[in-house]
């Protein structure tokens, strides 16, 4: 409790900071609340006592007067509290959600390759939703209700010394015991709340692999897979549900040791005259008042469970680092790069090695092309290039400045990287294109577009660069990767690597494309990555890739007057295939 | 065909008005209809019983006001407190494990319905909307409907409350129990009024959440391209624009419904000072007694608890609705009776099906001789895109090769053919008997497909390859073979059994490509059905792929592709352009008389 309390403090001061004065605010409604509250069980004292006195019946019917407008009074102030903290729940826990997308995205690849999307998306919604009870209920209600507490042991106190103290006392045990039952209940939350993801996480996976489940008519193992998950599930719910429900138990328990409280103690001070019948009646209508904020103790305790299982994964992704190291930074201001691989080494997991002591140079402006089977380590090469992740020894510089001393933002804008993998947004053609940012003008990107000979292709959209691209909503592989190509063109790059770019295009496309490239390429350094031969046609030099391994490397021209080369080989195999 | 497939969807949008949420409820409610009787005991119980502490508390006050000395009726009324107590205490505990395990069968049965239904439609279009709004069907409106059917126990314990009370009240004083039950009628008056527009904040808020949370899963799933953009701040910005939208829109969906339950809340002050107005004639002619005014405004507490959760039942039901109405997208027909369907949900290892033997089917489907393709069509409603008006057939053991441009309309020809998109027009003969439903036929042992981009699940290879079938049942090793995946698995740390996917290996787009090729020899269909699966291979790979085929080639094939070694191999091709069929037949004639051949062909 200690600690998880220590992390509420946390994100408390740095995401409240922003809220003081509507915090204020609040704080007075609820004390007018509390106020009317502790007022109204003491009107019906006054009532019943003055029954038996024999006050006159127009001050009983001015009491009861009193006793509804204060009630309606109340409600009001209510309702301007829920919209106080509603403000500031929200504003929170979505500058909390940014914070923790803008973290993620910070992450290096590895985090991704570990976490499907729709497993961090449950973390990062769901658990800050869990915590946004946390913050708009927890601050409002907890303190009213502690405020509540307090002011009726005060008034009772001042009443009859004996039964405030009782109450004192009762109060105390009560929560003491209370807080005692809360137990596992963490634990269990926690357990429940991973394989809740872990069931989000395989429907997502599923429902995005339909096309293969259903073509291949696996969907009767498939929903056998989902069976044995709801089979895993069920359990765990029922413990998580039932550590809620034992607050609640513990609380019935400690109602009726209460009402034995009142009816022992109540029924002795009136026997020996202590207190009036008014003052007994006070008792129990301020033990039901206590009743409600002890129940609502139980649910912002099971808030506070909740939350804190949330806080704890919360705080587990915020303080997941980039493995990438950050050293003092240099800029690079050159116009054009050159590149230097230096006996880097690379695994994704330990002991299986994908790239082995691999050492090249590219100069300024020259095309290399990368030719391998697949598996044999281009895209990883690519992929360090381009800083997803670092080497595990060896070391990669541009213009002789290491990577890792190149500010993350100037290497973005200095490389460009295009893969085969596309994906899109449910946005516009525009969002797609230039990732939302709202600077680029819509005539650049056409400008752009019709210079990589798609105009054809633009003037097909129904909305031009409005039309909203929908999941399954037509639009081919072909066609997106272009949209990625059209990125690439409005960003100016001044190292290009194209990974197997133009692999989904079709020969005619494919030639427009090439025809931009060209353009592209034009003074810029540029890594091809093929494993058609065709595609590194324009590349300056040439390096052929085997199982993480440098095989060859060189000039193009070069390569090719040598007959013993492996270029040659595979070029000889290459005008094999089209004369077969 | 097109005209009887829009009055079906005509018929469908017209049902989808309409959903009579408690014949639905009903429909759950006896899906298991012990568990749910003993459960609605349980509650009914636990609802009830708090009038027995009312009557405690009546006697306790009588017993003070009718003289000043010690009696031993305060031990016997606190022996029974601490009775009702400890009675009380078991009765929520039981109540709590039958409402959690009843709770969590209403919402698998929701979901293995759903799920079922976005497994049976046409793999391409599965789902209307992107997977992030899907799955927050699947948690959030799932839950909704999970909450009322729990809370219709409370409603019937509630009502037993009401009933019991009234008649100790009425037995009391008739004028002040007409009085506390006014504002009740009121309270379900005003709900009635405001509930409308509670619904449609209520959407509202929820495709808030839905962009949110849908934008977030497109952001985590483009990270390399964002991240190689380096544009995370102008994504973050989109986000954070959603983000406010959604704040707005739950403000007013929270600031209606606390408005409501004020409402409601303020109905036991309202009705407090009511019985006080009214009691204080009454008492000082003592023809109340302070035990009566106790009973009263304790009764009172829980009747208007009752009236707030009452309109709170409505209103969670009208939200149902809603949730109804949008999980019914996934299911069959969108017809909301499916999602409640009383299918079997096995919640123990017993209860699940055995792996497939394809040996048994084969025998009873009629092998394949031709298949004839009339005027398909397909068009996408969100572009013009699509095919139109495509005719072709194919003999047995016979190489087809679709080509063409990007966006000619190839893979949607596959699918609409294969039953992946649902069928629009035209019609697909197997042996010259008509196919109504391809999404249906098309699967193995009679057909099997290898998508462009195949998705893999996180489990081993093996099981991605077997996807179902019994390893017994099928010749895994050649289908393995075939698929050029052999010298791959080497260098696997565990072979077959390697895990795949973000918690295993990440296996390369090529690898990703053969297993999916491997999937589907391993099924031994009679129509095979290829998307272009050379994008991610490299030539040797693929030229063996292709060799290995041919050497043992029983089957049709239908092949995406623009390559010329896939070319090369056709017994027939087919040009699209524009989305339709642009020219057919020998790769030679092809050459000699259609530009786009030679365009494609390239120099």
């Amino acid at each position: 409790m200690k600690l998880s309390f220590n992390k509420y403090k946390n994100l408390l001061s740095i995401y409240l900071k922003n809220s003081k004065w509507l915090m204020a605010g609040l704080a007075v409604i609820m004390t007018g609340s509390i106020i009317i509250q502790l007022m109204n069980p003491q009107i019906v004292s006054w009532f019943i006592d003055g029954i038996g006195a024999g006050k006159p019946t127009k001050m009983l019917i001015a009491a009861a007067a009193i006793f509804i407008a204060a009630a309606f009074g109340q409600q009001l102030l209510d309702i301007v509290a829920t919209y106080l903290s509603q403000n500031i729940g929200w504003s929170t826990t979505n500058q909390l959600r940014l914070d923790l997308v803008r973290h993620c995205l910070g992450l290096d690849m590895t985090y991704f390759k570990e976490h499907q999307s729709g497993e961090i998306v449950e973390r990062i919604d769901g658990d800050v939703t869990a915590l946004f009870n946390f913050f708009s209920k927890l601050l409002v209600s907890f303190l009213n209700n502690i405020l509540l507490m307090a002011g009726i042991i005060l008034l009772l106190i001042i009443k009859n010394i004996t039964v405030g103290l009782t109450f004192t006392v009762f109060i105390i045990l009560a929560l003491i015991v209370i807080f005692k039952t809360q137990g596992k209940a963490v634990e269990n939350y926690k357990n429940n709340r991973e394989i809740t993801a872990k069931f989000y996480g395989f429907l997502g996976e599923h429902i995005a692999s339909t096309e293969d489940i259903r073509a291949n008519g696996a969907g009767n193992y498939i929903m056998n897979r989902f069976y044995a998950l709801l089979q895993k599930w069920l359990p765990l719910r029922v413990t998580a549900n039932l550590s809620g429900y034992k607050i609640w138990i513990t609380l019935v328990g400690v109602y009726g040791i209460g009402n034995v409280m009142i009816f022992a103690l109540g029924g002795y001070l009136w026997y020996t005259n202590q207190i009036t019948i008014g003052t007994v009646y006070l008792m129990i209508n301020y033990m039901q008042l206590i009743e409600r904020p002890l129940e609502q103790l139980k649910e912002q305790l099971q808030d506070i469970q909740k939350a804190s299982a949330s806080i704890i994964r919360i705080e587990e992704m915020l303080q997941m680092k980039s493995k990438l190291e950050v050293v003092n930074q240099e800029s690079i201001k050159n116009e054009a790069v050159s590149l230097q691989i230096n006996k880097v080494c690379f695994e994704y997991e330990e002991n299986s090695p994908v790239l082995k002591d691999v050492s090249f140079e590219l100069p300024m402006g020259k095309i290399l092309g990368i030719l391998g089977h697949t598996g044999c380590g281009k895209t990883t090469l690519a992929r360090l290039i381009v800083r997803f992740y670092d080497p595990v020894s060896g070391e990669i510089r541009l213009n002789n400045v290491s990577l890792k001393s190149i500010a993350q933002r100037d290497l973005r804008d200095i490389i460009a990287y295009v893969t085969q993998d596309v994906q899109l947004f449910h946005a516009s053609v525009r969002d797609n294109i230039t990732f939302f940012n709202n600077k680029i003008e819509d005539e650049v990107i056409l400008k752009t577009i019709y210079e990589m000979g798609l105009g054809d292709w633009y003037e097909n959209l129904g909305e031009g660069l409005n039309t909203i691209l929908k999941p399954g909503g037509g639009m081919s592989s072909g066609e997106a990767q272009l949209l990625t190509l059209v990125r690439v063109f409005l960003k100016n790059p001044k190292l290009v690597i194209l990974d197997e770019a133009s692999s989904r295009l079709d020969p005619v496309t494919e030639k427009l494309v090439d025809r931009a490239f060209e353009k592209l390429l034009l003074g810029r350094s540029c890594i091809i990555i093929a494993h058609r031969l065709g595609t590194v046609q324009k590349a300056d030099n040439i390096m052929i890739l085997e199982q993480g391994r440098v095989l060859e490397y060189g000039v193009r021209e070069k390569l090719l007057e040598d007959s013993q080369s492996k270029l040659s080989e595979l070029m000889k195999y290459g005008i094999e295939e089209v004369l077969v | 065909m097109e005209s009887t497939m829009n009055q079906k969807e005509k018929e469908n949008k017209g049902k989808e008005a309409k959903i009579h949420v408690l014949k639905l409820f009903w429909k759950m409610m006896t899906y298991k209809p012990g568990l749910y009787l003993i459960n609605c005991i349980l509650w009914a119980l636990i609802h009830v019983e708090p009038l027995i502490l009312g009557l405690i508390f009546k006697q306790f006050f009588n017993i003070l006001n009718h003289n000043r000395t010690f009696t031993f009726d305060l031990i016997g009324i606190v022996a029974i407190t601490l009775a009702y107590a400890a009675g009380r205490m078991i009765n929520i505990y039981s109540g709590a494990r039958i409402d959690t395990r009843h709770r969590f069968i209403m919402s698998a049965l929701l979901r293995r319905n759903m799920f079922e239904g976005i497994l049976k439609k046409p793999g391409a279009s599965s789902i209307p909307c992107s997977s992030g709004e899907a799955l927050n069907c699947f948690r959030d409106d799932v839950e909704t409907i999970e909450n009322s059917i729990s809370w219709t126990l409370d409603i019937i314990g509630n009502i037993m409350f009401v009933i019991v009370a009234l008649v100790i009240m009425l037995s009391i004083n008739v004028n002040i129990t007409l009085l506390v039950f006014t504002p009740l009628v009121l309270v379900v008056g005003i709900v009635q009024l405001l509930s409308s527009k509670l619904k449609k904040y209520r959407t509202d808020a929820r495709e808030a959440t839905g962009m949110v949370t849908g934008a977030m899963g497109e952001i985590f799933g483009a990270v390399q391209a964002i991240k190689v953009a380096g544009e995370e701040d102008n994504v973050i910005q989109y986000l954070n624009v959603l983000n406010k939208k959604r704040h707005k829109m739950m403000l007013k969906d929270t600031l209606l419904s606390q408005t409501l339950d004020s409402i409601f809340y303020n109905t036991v002050s309202l009705g407090t000072g009511f019985i006080l107005l009214l009691a204080a004639g009454l008492m000082k002619n003592g023809d109340m007694t302070i035990g009566d005014l106790s009973l009263f405004i304790y009764y009172l507490s829980f009747i208007s608890d009752f009236t707030s959760f009452f309109g709170w039942f409505i209103a969670n039901n009208r939200q149902a609705k809603v949730s109804f109405s949008r999980i019914a997208k996934f299911v069959k027909n969108g017809l909301p009776e499916e999602t409640v369907k009383h299918n079997p949900v096995p919640l123990n290892p017993k209860g699940l099906m055995e792996e497939e033997d394809l040996s048994v089917d084969t025998d009873k489907i009629s092998n394949l001789e031709r298949i004839e393709v009339n005027n398909l069509g397909y068009c996408y409603e969100a572009s013009e895109n699509g095919i139109h008006d495509v005719s072709f057939h194919m003999e047995k053991d016979s190489f087809t090769v679709i080509t063409g441009r990007i966006g000619s309309g190839k893979s949607t020809l596959l699918k609409a053919l294969i039953g992946l998109l649902p069928p629009q027009s035209g019609s697909i003969k197997w042996n010259g008997e008509s196919i109504d439903k391809p999404e249906e036929f098309f699967v193995a042992p009679h057909c099997a497909y290898t998508p462009q981009i195949p998705n893999l699940i996180s489990d081993s290879v093996k099981n991605n390859i077997l996807f179902g079938l019994s390893e017994k049942s099928v010749d895994l090793e050649e289908a393995i073979h075939s698929a050029v995946l052999e010298q791959d698995l080497k260098g696997f740390d565990d072979g077959l059994d390697t895990l795949i996917g973000p918690k295993g290996m990440k296996l390369s787009g090529g690898q990703i490509q053969r297993v999916a090729v491997a999937r589907m020899f391993v099924r031994n269909p009679q129509l095979m059905v290829f998307d272009d699966i050379s994008s991610a291979l490299d030539v040797e790979t693929e030229n063996k792929l292709w060799s290995r085929l041919f050497e043992k080639r029983k089957a049709t094939c239908l092949v995406v592709s623009n390559r010329r070694s896939a070319l090369k191999q056709a017994d027939q091709i087919i040009v699209m352009k524009d989305g339709r069929i642009y020219a057919k037949g020998k790769l030679e004639d092809l050459l000699e008389s259609c530009d786009e051949m030679q365009a494609i062909w390239g120099g």
